[in-house]
């Protein structure tokens, strides 16, 4: 029964307590806190599940090999000594046809039924795979050739009809080529189809699965025996998912989510401190009503748990309504299905929301409970003090944990934390300083100048909380939608307007004359590059591994095949830079990748070109423009070099929107040739950056809501401190009409000036991204110098105006002789 | 009642009342008072009688629920927010039991702040006049935290002097201070006020310090007696 007091007690006052600005923003803000960790962990787990694809289903087996060129036997013989599962996959990125309608798609032709995984289909098939002459194919190559099952699909030189709809299907890869709608054919059909000359984009798979235990000795056994260039991939450990565009992205997301986090958890802390000092009397009340310390703790813990629990509530539902949308809009880009999350990733919001709480609560009450009855009967209202550093430890404290348990990396928080802390510091000083600097040179030229000044020096201590916070936030909010924009929009005006949109890949000897002939009666010029596709595999007679660093051996160039082009002339966007332009015998570099490699002119190099050894001499170094939309090369042959090898050959050029008919003409005329349609690869990747940039708009509307909490939360905090120096200024003479003109001035000024140094710092900020990430030439952004001052200004003085109506001179003097 | 010349204060009929939740609370109904330039007025009373409710009325910080004050001839009540306020500026200045000087200004700072409200070219010079004046030249860079009690009100008291008023009025100035200190401000307060003419009303509950006073005051039951000795 005693128990109960205390509770009963906490649910009457969670209800009082909503008439108090600071428990409705406590609230709220906890709310968000829920709601927006709760959000990003379900959505980023969900986004990173499917992208990721590390259950062995989606990988379609435990253990991969892959590889440019047909896989040896022998792996698979090996597997089966141990009885493990498998299959082997042969893959190709090429256009389809139906009725002149082209369409870029990833064609899969399997030996077996995947080892681990489902191929799941709209009706049941007979057999695991497609029969002969059948393909069966995803939705989206039915949707956008506008096919009906039983409908007929050219690939190549041959046609096949379609039986069935993928739902899903295992191995469908990751990165950008798992975006192409993808087919399967039978096994060796493709063999059938002209489509695997040389130079084809060709990607084979040997896929095992069995018990973990076979799949190590396995994996052992194959890690010796693979040739360098075969890649392995086992389930856990595959690097090169996590540097994947959209997991980068999705952290992304989630870092610009923490700065959420961090004003949520700034306001609760601040609300709470407000809270504590409201009831501070109140505590004392109680106590000496005759409730023990014990009680008076159980009460205030009692209330902030209804508070979570109803935050808890709300927030979850918010995230689970936000969640949908924010799948929605990256609907398409993902592929489907997508993974549900576990209850437990919506329930961390919850218990994250709980954690800050407790972090910054329980310091609070711990004062609470301190009052004492003998304050109540002193006249003076007893200040709260919170003078020790107890709390600020503590609540710091909480939100490191909570950050490196939200973004799961210590340091990464550590040095965020660090970053805004410092950056906090030096801001609030900074902004402080200037506003009483300007003041102090601008108060002779109004008349309320001089008071403005003294306003500003008595309001130091807030402006160091307020401005930070603000500036931090604007910056933050138009770093991310300038970045995307620049992105987005700079990418495409860097593009002249004659540059080559389509690439055609995979000309084969036979072809190049009539290939070449056509373009020419379509006025296209274009070159037409021979390709040898082979490895570096020697410096100077030396194998790789005797003669590079191991840094330099990690280099992706030399884990790929490369395509190799034989000139006599340099290309036009090439500049040489060092050396001879193609003496007899010779080959030429690209600039970086000499420096990478640690390779010189006069060095002997040698590559692997379909299995037989080709050798030059390095005659000259060159500079490339890797963004010029031209067949670009790392080296370049004299003609005399590769003479022996059989080139099939690329070239790129410039169609406009009105000329699709060459391209209809050129893949009908060659079915086996691979048009790519640049500007096809482009749009959908402006697709994803702009789901992406509405994606990070609703985290930033969150953001941007949680801070105007946050600014409404430190406005009323002054309030009080406002109202006094008003009464105080009124009664020494000021006119309410100055006193709100004086308010404005101040809230100007501060709105405006946190907008200003937002300004720089977003304009640093995007410098380095553009300069690291988006290798866009750094340049500065007007509007923003005029736009983010003004809504600083703006944002300032509605606020405030919400926050605290004027009051009249008959309460002025009331306020004064009352407050002693 | 003829109003002469030299008539600062006028109240007639002065009656305040307050509309409460427990109902309507009369103050005093007919309250009537004429203070004559110069002269130094102490009123006492009771707690609770409305002493503090009886000056704002007098210096037109509160309007009466019927009556009329005038101080200067002019009626308050009359004037836009803007005219009063700049009378207020002008005429009236006052010391507050409480000090209420602003915690981040300087003691400089505190006093240039009526000054500043009416846009004083030489506010700072002036300021420092008066703190010099009150015996705090060594203190002027001081922050009212650094100060004792009776040094704030000593500031306080150079800030209501720095705008030149005619009228001072003062709400129990001492009730924060010691009794020695205390006497040491109202040595400062009767000085300057007769130093510059000025007319001090004074709500005090000390009997010794409305003595010093020309005119002492009664309030009690609503209504206002005078005391002669
Ligand atoms: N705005 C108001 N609304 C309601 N009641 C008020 C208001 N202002 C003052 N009162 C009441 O009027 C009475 C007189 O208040 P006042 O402050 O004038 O007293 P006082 O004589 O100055 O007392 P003290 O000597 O304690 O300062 C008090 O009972 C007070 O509660
Ligand atoms: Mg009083």
């Amino acid at each position: 029964m005693i128990n109960s007091v205390p509770f009963r007690l906490a649910v009457k006052q969670s209800v009082s307590c909503l008439k108090l600005s600071e428990w409705r923003a406590l609230l709220f803000a906890l709310m968000m806190a829920i709601t927006i960790s709760g959000l990003m962990a379900a959505l980023g787990d969900r986004i990173e599940r499917t992208l990721m694809r590390q259950g062995s289903a989606l990988l379609g087996g435990d253990l991969l090999l892959s590889h440019t060129r047909p896989l040896e036997h022998r792996y698979l013989s090996t597997a089966d000594k141990l009885g493990l599962r498998h299959t082997q996959v042969t893959q190709l990125a090429t256009m389809a046809n139906h009725a002149e309608n082209f369409l870029l798609v990833t064609v899969r032709s399997l030996t077996a039924p995947y080892p681990s995984g489902q191929i799941e289909l709209d009706s049941p098939s007979p057999s695991p795979l497609p029969s002969s002459g059948e393909a069966w194919a995803e939705i989206g190559v039915y949707e956008r050739l506008g096919l009906q099952p039983g409908d007929q699909i050219q690939l190549g030189n041959h046609s096949f009809t379609l039986t069935r709809i993928i739902r899903s299907a295992p191995d469908r890869g990751r990165g950008f080529i798992s975006f192409n709608p993808q087919l399967i054919i039978p096994e060796g059909a493709l063999e059938g189809t002209g489509l695997l000359g040389p130079g084809a984009r060709m990607q084979y798979r040997q896929l095992f699965a069995g018990s973990p235990d076979q799949i190590k000795v396995l994996a052992t056994e194959l890690q010796k025996t693979i040739p360098s260039g075969v890649q392995l991939t086992a389930l856990k450990n595959d690097e090169s998912q996590q540097n994947s565009a959209l997991t980068k992205s999705s952290s992304y997301l989630r870092l610009s989510a923490l700065f959420a986090l961090l004003i949520s958890a700034m306001t609760i802390f601040l609300s709470l401190r407000r809270f504590t000092q409201s009831q501070f009397k109140r505590a004392a009340l109680l106590k000496s009503l005759g409730l023990s310390e014990r009680q008076l703790l159980q009460l205030y813990i009692s209330q902030l748990a209804i508070a979570w629990l109803i935050c808890s509530l709300t927030g979850i539902s918010l995230a689970l309504v936000l969640e949908r949308l924010g799948l929605f809009l990256l609907q398409g880009l993902l592929p489907q299905p997508i993974p549900d999350a576990s209850w437990f990733v919506y329930a961390t919001g919850a218990i994250l929301g709980g954690a800050i709480l407790l972090g910054m609560g329980i310091p609070a009450l711990l004062v609470l409970q301190k009052s004492n009855t003998s304050q109540l009967l002193q006249s003076r209202a007893v200040r709260l003090s919170w003078r020790g550093r107890l709390p600020y430890v503590i609540a710091l404290f909480t939100l490191i944990v909570c950050s490196a348990l939200y973004l799961n990396n210590l340091t990464l928080t550590l040095s965020l934390i660090a970053i805004l802390l410092i950056a906090g510091i030096v801001l609030g000083w900074l902004g402080a300083y200037i506003a009483s600097r300007l003041t102090q040179r601008l108060a002779p030229y109004h008349r309320l100048g001089h008071l403005l000044n003294s306003r500003v020096i008595q309001q130091q201590r807030w402006y160091r909380v307020q401005i930070p916070v603000i500036c931090l936030l604007f910056a933050l909010l138009s770093t991310n939608l300038i970045a995307l924009n620049d992105l987005l929009g700079r990418w495409q005006a860097q593009l002249p307007a004659e540059t080559p949109n389509h690439f055609l890949i995979n000309i084969q000897e036979w072809e190049r004359a009539e290939v070449e002939q056509l373009l020419q009666q379509n006025g296209i010029v274009s070159t037409l590059w021979p390709i040898y596709r082979g490895r570096l595999t020697k410096v100077n007679g030396q194998p790789l591994a005797d003669v590079l660093t191991p840094e330099q051996l990690d280099q992706p160039s030399l884990k790929r095949e490369l395509n190799l082009t034989s000139a006599t002339g340099i290309p036009e966007h090439n500049r040489l830079v060092a050396g001879r332009w193609q003496p007899q015998g010779g080959v030429s570099i690209e600039q970086k990748e000499a420096e990478e490699l640690g390779l010189e002119i006069g060095d002997q190099i040698s590559f692997d070109i379909a299995g037989r050894e080709a050798t030059a001499e390095i005659s000259s170094i060159r500079t490339v423009r890797w963004d010029s939309f031209q067949p670009n090369f790392y080296f370049i042959f004299s003609p005399g070099v590769l003479e022996n090898f059989t080139p099939s050959y690329m070239t790129s050029f410039h169609l406009t929107d009105n000329s699709a008919d060459v391209s209809r003409q050129l893949i009908s005329q060659f079915p086996t040739l691979t048009l790519i349609d640049v500007r096809q690869i482009l749009s959908q990747l402006q697709q994803l950056l702009e789901r992406l940039s509405l994606l990070s708009t609703l985290l930033m509307l969150l953001t941007s809501s949680a801070g105007l909490v946050l600014l409404y939360v430190t406005l009323t905090q002054e309030l009080e401190q406002r109202r006094y120096e008003n009464a105080l200024l009124q009664t020494l003479g000021a006119s309410q009409h100055q006193c709100r003109q004086l308010d404005q001035l101040e809230m100007g000024l501060i709105g405006g000036l946190s907008g200003l140094l937002a300004v720089v710092i977003t304009e640093l900020s995007l410098w380095s991204v553009h300069q690291q990430l988006l290798k866009l030439e750094p340049a500065l952004h007007p509007y923003l110098w005029v736009s983010l001052p003004l809504i600083g200004c703006g944002l300032f003085i509605a606020v405030s105006q919400l926050s605290h109506r004027q009051q009249n001179l008959n309460h002025s003097y009331q306020t004064l002789i009352n407050r002693i | 009642m003829t109003q002469t010349m030299d008539t600062v204060v006028s109240a007639q009929h002065l009656a305040k009342q307050f509309q409460t939740q427990a109902g309507s609370l009369a103050l005093f109904s007919d309250i009537n008072l004429e203070i004559a330039r110069g002269e130094s007025i102490a009123i006492i009373g009771p707690s609770g009688t409305g002493k503090s409710t009886l000056l704002s009325l007098l210096a037109g910080l509160d309007q009466p629920s019927s009556g009329q004050v005038r101080l200067n001839g002019t009626d308050l009540n009359q004037l836009s927010d803007r005219a009063r306020a700049e009378f207020r500026n002008r005429h009236i200045s006052f010391v507050f039991q409480a000090f209420h000087l602003l915690p981040d200004l300087t003691a400089e700072q505190n006093v240039m702040l009526p000054l500043q409200i009416r846009n004083h070219k030489n506010a700072a010079r002036e300021a420092q006049e008066w703190l010099c004046k009150v015996g705090l030249e060594q203190r002027m860079h001081h922050k009212p935290a650094e100060l004792s009690g009776g040094e704030q009100q000593r500031v306080a008291i150079a800030r209501s002097f720095a705008t030149s008023p005619s009228l001072l009025f003062a709400d129990e100035p001492t009730g924060n201070l010691d009794e020695h200190t205390g006497e040491q401000i109202i040595e400062q307060l009767f000085n300057l006020n007769q130093e510059q003419n000025t007319t001090l009303i004074l709500i005090t509950h000390d009997e010794t310090l409305a003595r010093r006073c020309q005119r002492a005051l009664h309030l009690h039951n609503g209504t206002l007696r005078e005391i002669n000795e």
